[in-house]
């Protein structure tokens, strides 16, 4: 019985009471096995081996590999060695004891890596989420007076506007090129394997093209009823809208087409993100990607709070272009040639406030 | 006490003090509308037609819209940061932005302006339209300004469309792009920072307004030389009613009853309740 008890600690040589395969097959060559209760012992462990290879399967098909799956691997097929190496007729009741507490230790170590994961996923799919509710949110109230706000949303500053905006919001492409770019950094698990990333780059450049080119027919359509405002708005100069149609229903006919190109152009923003979080990136790239694009919005937004104008742009007004205005019709008449020029000649200085 | 010369020269001050843009554009509108509009109204109407007067008001007016345009090619040249707001102007009214294109009006809505006179004239016949009873107590030559438009008039509109065709498209991959590279720097820079705490993304933002002031200028360009193509291309009844029509539908965009009446109007502009995802 000691010498039994010896066997484990005379091959472990790190002396951490664990034993490795090597440790295991020096022990094993040292050993006969031949009562039942080992064999059982071995039964026992290729039981729970398999199950454990279940759990890793499963957490595998749930959410792709990466860099934990990797780790996790790792523990369980260190589990499934120690459990072998357990296996033997020397093996007393006791360490098998000490082995289980370990081995359910370790299980529990891994539900709880899967269960931090199984969150990751349900933290993502609600950051998804999010954006179409956001765009509801926004769209649903659509009066006639709501789709400039669409256009020109007031949660953005003028710069943020400008340097990312397109129909009232992030330019999907632009999103893919986020994506781009983070793929392309080391930061990304997936661009550990060249051949992978290769075709993570390859789909994603097919991607962005795909999505430039649907880009391209919305910003048609709008073109399009920007271009004939001043043919169907009740107050062209010639008036081709409809014959008995009032100037409302005019105004709304164009808003409608008009809303209709936003919705458009938010499911497209959508599209891109969820092809960007479900079809290109892994769970933790998709994870990173995410905490990248909230982080990237703020750092902006900061931005353009800092580059704001105050009083927002001004202009040097030419000589008599105020004082004008105050003028009689009678002198206007003399005057506005001389102020017209005088702004065109003199030209309008603009300065910062 | 004033210095007795004080008259004749403008004070420093009131000299150097820059107004709001949004104050100039007030003006600069106030001026179209309650000057030059009704001028030109006016020289369109009086009969007999004097063409020199006339062509006096045309150019009074085109001056005074093309020089909107170098006012804001001057506002963005001078400050790069004036762009957004120019871009996005607040103090254009709830009907208007939508159908804002780098600012101001899209440049097709020049040549389609044209277009329309010159289908309306095509469709005169058989119509009784609203154009006509507004057009009755004009002189013939006003009225009968888009029949038969020279051959020269119509190649000149189709060479204009053609290149409005290849710039328009051009204008917006150059903001395309423009927003796309400044994505990749911030996108890059939060690699190499390895968050947001140390990024740094002035430059990339200042890189990117100057890219775009370019694109803005061009866009300006292109407006106003549509504008100048069209009115070289057109005699002068043609000119000052094409002017005319322009003015009026500025104007329209600020008419306070229909401003009222869409502010408050509350029925959903579709029956959709959501996007269909």
């Amino acid at each position: 019985m000691a010498e039994l008890r010896k066997m484990p600690s005379g091959v472990n040589s790190e002396g951490d009471r664990m034993i490795d395969f090597k440790e295991l097959k020096v022990m094993m060559m040292s050993a006969r096995w031949d009562s039942m209760d080992a064999f059982k012992e071995i039964r026992n462990c290729q039981v729970q081996e398999e199950e454990s290879q279940a759990m890793q399967s499963k957490g595998i098909e749930r959410e792709g590999d990466s860099d934990e799956t990797d780790h996790l691997a790792v523990v369980v097929q260190c589990m499934t060695v120690h459990k072998r190496g357990r296996s033997t007729k020397e093996v007393s009741g006791g360490m098998f004891g000490l082995w289980r507490q370990e081995q359910k230790t370790r299980a529990a170590r891994l539900e709880k890596q899967l269960k931090a994961r199984w969150k990751i996923e349900e933290l993502i799919e609600e950051q998804l989420n999010r954006f179409p509710a956001h765009y509801n949110h926004a769209v649903l109230p659509a009066r006639l007076k709501d789709v400039p706000q669409l256009l020109m949303p007031k949660w953005f500053l003028p710069h943020e506007l400008a340097t990312l905006a397109w129909l009232g919001d992030w330019r999907p492409s632009a999103i893919l090129d986020l994506v781009h770019v983070l793929v392309q950094s080391s930061s990304f698990s997936l661009s550990s394997s060249s051949s992978n990333s290769n075709a993570v780059e390859r789909l994603l450049a097919q991607l962005i093209h795909e999505i430039r080119i649907e880009e391209a027919i919305i910003d048609e359509e709008m073109a399009e009823i920007q271009a004939t405002c001043i043919i169907l708005l009740p107050f062209a100069p010639i008036r081709n809208h409809r014959r008995g149609a009032n100037a409302l229903s005019c105004i709304r006919a164009e808003f409608k087409k008009i809303e209709r190109v936003i919705v458009k152009a938010q499911q497209l923003r959508l599209k891109a993100l969820e092809l960007a979080v479900k079809k290109v990136l892994r769970q933790s790239d998709a994870a990173e990607f995410l905490v990248a694009f909230a982080g990237i919005q703020e750092v902006i937004h900061q931005l353009a709070a800092k580059q704001k104008l105050p009083k927002g742009p001004v202009i040097l007004p030419a000589q008599d272009f105020e004082g004008s205005e105050r003028k009689s019709d009678a002198t206007r008449h003399q005057q506005s040639s001389f102020r017209v020029f005088g702004i065109r000649k003199s030209g309008v200085m603009c300065t910062r406030p | 006490m004033p210095s007795p010369f004080s008259i004749f020269s403008r004070s420093s001050t009131t000299k150097e003090t820059p107004i709001p843009f949004k104050d100039y554009y007030t003006n600069w509108f106030n001026t179209l509308k309650n000057t030059l509009l009704p001028l030109l109204h006016h020289s369109l109407s009086s009969s007999p037609s004097t063409p020199t007067l006339l062509s006096s008001h045309l150019h009074l007016i085109l001056h005074h819209l093309l020089s909107y345009y170098e006012s804001l090619d001057l506002a963005v040249t001078t400050n790069s940061n004036n762009l957004p707001y120019l871009l996005y102007p607040s103090w254009r009214n709830s009907l208007e932005i939508p159908f804002l294109f780098l600012g101001d009006l899209h440049p097709y809505v020049f040549t389609n302006l044209l277009r329309s006179f010159l289908d309306e004239a095509d469709n005169d016949e058989d119509t009784d339209n609203d154009r006509q009873v507004l057009v009755f107590d004009r002189p013939c030559q006003v009225v009968m300004a888009w029949k038969d438009p020279s051959k020269h008039l119509i190649i000149k509109i189709e060479q204009i469309e053609r290149g409005l065709r290849l710039m328009v498209p051009a204008l917006l991959d150059r903001v395309k792009k423009t927003q796309s590279g400044f994505v990749g720097k911030v996108a890059e820079e939060w690699v190499n920072c390895e968050g947001k705490e140390k990024m740094d993304v002035s430059e990339a933002m200042k890189a990117e307004m100057e890219e775009l002031v370019s694109v803005f200028l061009d866009a300006n360009r292109l407006r106003r030389s549509v504008i100048s193509e069209i009115v070289g291309a057109l005699n002068v009844y043609q000119g000052a009613l094409f002017l005319e029509g322009l003015a009026q539908f500025l104007v329209g965009f600020q008419d306070k009853n229909l401003l009222r009446e869409f502010e408050r109007c509350k029925t959903p502009v579709s029956e959709r309740v959501g996007l269909s995802l």
